[in-house]
C-alpha cells in the first residue's frame, strides 16, 4: 500500500469503515512507517479531545424565565390541552398551541390598523357568522383566509400576511386530524368515540375561527355551533 | 446516571406530560447544560445558542406528549435539539442572512466554561474557526457520537458528504491546534 493512500484512508481506518483486507494492508504499512503512525496518533488525539469535551456547558444566564414566558403565552388559548390524550392525534395539541400564535400575531396586527383595514376585517368576519355546518366551516375558513390575504397583499401589510399564513397552517393541522378521524370512521363507522372526536375537532376549528373573529373586532354570535 | 435520578426523571416526565410546568422546569434544569452545549458548539455564537436553547425547550414542551419512552428521554431531547438548530440554520439560509459568528462569541472563552481543561478549551475555540458544515459534522460525529447516516438525515446531506466534511474538519482542526 502506498504512503499517500494510507494517509488518505486514515480517517476511514480510525472510524472502522475499511474492509478487513484493507485494514490489514493499513496495519502492515503503519508498522513500517513512522510518519503515518505519527499522523494516526495525531488524529486519535484529536478524537480523544473531542470525546473529552464537557458534555454540559451552563449558559451565562438563566434561560428559564424566557421559556416560561413563552409557555405562558401559549397557555392563554391552549388551556388544559393535556387533559385527554388517550387517542394519538398529536394534531389536537399542536393546533391549539399554534392557535395561540395566531392570536398573538393578529393582536400585533390590530395594534396598527387603519380604517380601511378594519373594513376588510369586518368583511372577512361576516363570512364566519353564517356558518352552521361542518362543510360550511371548511368553505368559510378558506374564504376568510383568501379574503384577508388577497386584500392585505394589495396593500403590502406583511404582518397581516404572516398572520394569515399562520392561520392557514393551523387550519391545515386541524384538517389533518379531521381527515385521520374520517379515515378511521370509514373502517369503524359505529365507533362512537371516533364520532365524538370528529365533533371535537370541528369544535376546535370553530373555536379557532371564532377567536380570530373576536380579535378582529366582531362581537356578534358567529352561530358556528355544530349540527351533527 | 444514578438509579434514584432515573426514577426521579421518569416521574418528572410523566408529570410534565400531564401539563405540570414545575416538573418541566426541573427537566429543564437537568438538561439545559447539555442542550446549551450542543447549540453552542453547532452555532459558535453564545447569544444564538441561548435563543436556540430556549426554542428547544419550548419545542420539547409542545412535544412532550409524543415521547413514548421507547428511547431514553435524553437521547430524544438532544436529537430534538440538533433538529431545532438545523431547522433554524435552513431558515436563515433561506432568508440569506449572514451566518458569520458574532464578536460576542469570543466571550465564551472567558465566561462560563464549566469543567474545561486547557486542551478542551483550545478545541472549543478551534471549533469556532471551522466552516459551519464541517463544524456541524465534527460536533455531531466526534463529540456527540451520531453515525454518518443519522447526521446525513439531520443535515439534509448525503452520507458521503458527511464523511467528507468530517475529514475536512479534522484536517482543519489539526492545523489550528498545532
Amino acid at each position: 500500500m502506498k504512503h499517500d493512500d494510507v494517509l488518505n484512508k486514515l480517517n476511514e481506518y480510525l472510524d472502522g469503515e475499511l474492509s478487513p483486507a484493507e485494514s490489514a494492508r493499513m496495519n502492515a504499512h503503519l508498522e513500517a512507517c513512522p510518519d503515518c503512525r505519527a499522523e494516526l496518533e495525531a488524529l486519535r488525539e484529536l478524537m480523544r479531545k473531542a470525546r473529552d469535551l464537557p458534555a454540559s456547558v451552563q449558559p451565562g444566564r438563566d434561560l428559564w424565565p424566557g421559556i416560561a414566558a413563552r409557555l405562558e403565552d401559549r397557555s392563554v388559548v391552549t388551556g388544559d390541552f393535556r387533559r385527554k390524550r388517550t387517542f394519538s392525534f398529536w394534531h389536537n395539541r399542536s393546533a391549539l398551541a399554534a392557535a395561540a400564535t395566531v392570536v398573538l400575531i393578529i393582536l400585533s396586527v390590530l395594534g396598527s390598523l387603519r380604517p380601511w383595514e378594519q373594513e376588510v376585517i369586518s368583511s372577512a368576519t361576516e363570512q364566519i357568522t353564517v356558518i352552521s355546518t361542518f362543510a360550511h366551516i371548511d368553505r368559510a375558513s378558506d374564504r376568510v383566509s383568501r379574503n384577508i390575504l388577497t386584500r392585505f397583499d394589495r396593500h403590502g401589510n406583511v404582518a397581516a400576511m404572516e398572520a394569515n399564513d399562520v392561520l392557514t397552517r393551523n387550519i391545515g393541522i386541524i384538517d389533518g386530524a379531521i381527515a385521520d378521524i374520517r379515515s378511521a370512521l370509514q373502517t369503524d363507522p359505529t365507533n362512537t368515540r371516533l364520532a365524538q372526536m370528529l365533533r371535537s375537532e370541528y369544535q376546535r376549528k370553530m373555536d379557532l375561527l371564532r377567536t380570530v373573529a373576536d380579535l378582529l373586532g366582531d362581537d356578534t354570535d358567529t352561530g358556528m355551533n355544530p349540527t351533527t | 446516571m444514578p438509579e434514584v435520578a432515573v426514577r426521579t426523571e421518569a416521574t418528572l416526565i410523566s408529570s410534565a406530560q400531564r401539563g405540570d410546568r414545575g416538573a418541566f422546569e426541573q427537566i429543564y434544569r437537568l438538561h439545559v447544560g447539555r442542550v446549551y452545549a450542543i447549540c453552542l458548539r453547532l452555532e459558535a455564537d453564545e447569544r444564538r445558542a441561548e435563543e436556540l436553547t430556549q426554542d428547544v425547550f419550548v419545542r420539547v414542551w409542545n412535544k412532550m406528549g409524543s415521547f413514548r419512552g421507547k428511547s431514553q428521554f435524553s437521547s430524544w431531547l438532544y436529537r430534538l435539539a440538533v433538529n431545532v438548530v438545523m431547522e433554524d440554520r435552513r431558515t436563515r439560509v433561506r432568508r440569506s442572512r449572514n451566518e458569520t459568528p458574532s464578536e460576542d462569541a469570543v466571550t465564551y472563552a472567558s465566561g462560563h466554561v464549566g469543567r474545561h481543561t486547557d486542551a478542551s478549551l483550545d478545541l472549543e475555540l478551534a471549533l469556532r474557526t471551522l466552516p459551519s458544515g464541517a463544524r456541524d459534522v465534527f460536533v455531531l460525529y466526534d463529540v456527540e457520537g451520531y453515525k454518518h447516516e443519522e447526521i446525513a438525515a439531520m443535515m439534509g446531506i448525503t452520507t458521503g458528504g458527511s464523511k467528507a466534511q468530517l475529514h475536512r474538519a479534522r484536517k482543519l482542526l489539526r492545523e489550528v491546534l498545532k
